[in-house]
């Protein structure tokens, strides 16, 4: 949340109410809140700015945009029928995408709907990849024998942590210490004797690849089922 | 690895990103499709052996072409971006693309209707059969395999609305190089036949961009 308050007082000077934007964090009070047309209004122009802030990478506006949306995806998905932990794969699915894909953003548009059109293309990606291999979730017969435990900040034990293990050597070793380990990339390119450009590139096609095997995995749930 | 953990590792250095990639990409596709295409051209059919005299045909006929694919590419290139239910870009393109096809069709049918009745079925056919509506999606090929390399590097969220609006556009694409072959020059037969070839390459492009698009 401190993340959030930084960027968001960043946005008083527009004018704007900087107690509307910041009560989004708070899970379901913004379900609430979402019936005032004045409050959405703002939330629409709040993630964009932060949007166009990530674009120019942004650090902070990326982390606050993505803790923002992650309440509203799960909500979306939950909402869809997904159950627990489905919903949480495609919440992170979706968070990777908008990451990754977040130059396909034009300034134009309005953000919330950039947002769920992909988060509707995860799930039906999902849903297809389901479908082609002939079984069948019941999503409410899982939810009954496996309840999951509620989180708010969303379920631990995910496997992006395997997906990453999938990646070759060298982007998975830049991704780590960069974005996991919290090296800068200069340190990285120190500790690893690669250059800048070598670790950046490495990021980046890392970070693709991370994107490409989410679209080819088995949905998690299909391989319990079936185990 | 939670979702909190996530946010944080990819918030972490972030790299500013390039606006104009998907843009230059396209840009790519088209003119480096037309070139591949033109070579399939002269190595399959070769050029219309008059084609110095009859210049101001192929420009009419590469021109008409050239809309269709100008519109179709900036409905592919709205399409390229994840887009709502009722996208303003997507409605605008995707009207004016329809409208545009529609309207040769009515063209064409006039035009076969006020010709002498004697006269009507070589105008309708060319004298044959239409191998045009097979010969113009073959030559957007080279065109239509490099927006889909294009569109796979953006985000569509339509696969298939996508594949019809590369189709369409790399059909255009292959219908003005046709126009260099193509000996026919009624106009009956070039808005009919030319408009259904592009018909057909949107299709396919449907049916494969489905496929072909995924990400």
């Amino acid at each position: 949340v401190t993340h959030i308050s930084k960027s968001a007082s960043d946005f008083s000077n527009n004018g704007q109410s900087i107690l509307k934007p910041l009560s989004c964090n708070f899970g379901r009070a913004c379900l609430v809140l979402g019936a005032n047309e004045g409050f959405v209004a703002d939330d629409e122009q709040h993630l964009h700015a932060l949007m166009i802030r990530a674009q120019t990478g942004d650090g902070p506006a990326t982390h606050a945009l993505l803790t923002a949306l992650a309440p509203k995806l799960r909500g979306f998905f939950r909402g869809k029928g997904a159950g627990k932990e489905d919903s949480e794969d495609l919440v992170q699915e979706t968070l990777i995408a908008i990451y990754t894909k977040r130059d396909m953003f034009d300034s134009n548009q309005k953000l919330l709907g950039w947002v769920y059109a992909i988060a509707r293309y995860r799930m039906i990606d999902r849903w297809r990849h389901t479908k082609r291999r002939g079984q069948e979730i019941n999503i409410d017969l899982f939810e009954q024998t496996l309840p999951a435990p509620i989180n708010e900040s969303g379920d631990p034990t995910r496997d992006i942590a395997r997906l990453l293990s999938s990646l070759p050597q060298k982007q998975r070793a830049a991704i780590e210490l960069v974005k996991l380990k919290d090296m800068s990339i200069q340190e990285a390119a120190d500790a690893t004797g690669w250059s800048v450009s070598d670790v950046k590139i490495s990021i980046h096609r890392g970070l693709k690849a991370l994107m490409e095997l989410v679209g080819d995995r088995e949905p998690k749930l299909t391989k319990e089922t079936t185990s | 690895m939670t979702t909190d953990d996530l946010i944080a590792a990819l918030s972490r250095a972030p790299e500013p990103v390039y606006p104009n990639r998907l843009r230059n990409r396209i840009l790519l596709a088209l003119g480096l499709g037309f070139i591949v295409g033109v070579f399939l051209l002269a190595n399959t059919l070769g050029f219309r052996p008059d084609i110095g005299v009859s210049l101001p045909a192929v420009a009419m006929k590469a021109g008409l072409s050239a809309l269709i694919a100008t519109l179709a590419g900036g409905l592919a290139l709205a399409l390229a971006k994840p887009v709502v239910r009722d996208d303003k870009k997507v409605r605008t393109a995707g009207g004016a693309l329809v409208t545009l096809m529609f309207a040769c069709l009515a063209i064409g049918a006039i035009t076969i209707f006020s010709t002498d009745p004697t006269q009507r079925f070589i105008a309708f056919t060319g004298g044959g059969f239409p191998w045009c509506i097979f010969i113009i999606p073959f030559l957007g090929l080279p065109c239509a395999g490099l927006m889909v390399w294009a569109l796979r590097d953006g985000a569509p969220t339509r696969l298939a609305l996508a594949g019809a609006g590369i189709g369409a556009m790399a059909g255009g694409v292959g219908a003005i190089i046709y126009a260099m072959a193509c000996p026919v020059d009624s106009v009956a037969f070039v808005t009919i036949w030319y408009v259904v070839g592009i018909g057909i390459s949107s299709g396919l492009g449907a049916y494969f961009g489905a496929r072909l698009l995924r990400w």
